[in-house]
């Protein structure tokens, strides 16, 4: 979704072609406000804070978001990915 | 404290936002209990695999856009 047509940056080679498919696969198969926080967060690297004002939720509500969005994907990749993660 | 208390705390503790009391709380328990340490483990791996997702050079405009759709997904479930 996010990649693609685009020129990357900050491609990180460790991860490889098939790990990194999954956890492409596993972002996207995500529910659409648990992707969205985590791409915010994490991806785009936004703060809690510049969430909750952007969003015009409280921190708090963003860090409980973010939490649960972060244990549904865990769940997934641990699925996909096994040991690995 | 116990096991879904530890749990809780695991995203404020991996960007060090918790009292030094808690951490203190949480960091006992971790010691004594493995399935929570796995759970940490793998937790911190899926916020740094998270980090890894192909980021992509875009115009500010592009970039403006994306960020209102993400957030627009939000808004619809508060």
């Amino acid at each position: 979704m996010l990649a693609a047509g685009l020129p990357q940056r900050d491609r990180d080679r460790s991860l490889t072609g098939e790990t990194r498919a999954i956890l492409n696969r596993a972002i996207d198969s995500l529910p659409a406000h648990y992707r969205a926080v985590i791409i915010l967060r994490d991806v785009e690297e936004l703060s809690n804070e510049e969430i909750a004002q952007t969003v015009g939720e409280s921190v708090a509500s963003v860090k409980s978001r973010l939490h649960r969005a972060r244990m549904a994907l865990r769940e997934l990749l641990t699925r996909y990915l096994g040991p690995r993660v | 404290m116990t096991c879904k208390e530890a749990i809780a705390k695991l995203a404020e503790y991996l960007d060090a936002e918790l009292t030094p009391a808690v951490v203190a709380k949480l960091e006992a328990h971790l010691r004594e209990c493995a399935p929570c340490r796995a759970y940490l483990a793998t937790y911190r791996k899926t916020k740094e695999l998270a980090a890894k997702v192909n980021r992509v050079d875009m115009p500010e405009e592009v970039k403006t856009r994306l960020r209102a759709l993400l957030v627009g997904q939000i808004r619809r479930t508060s």
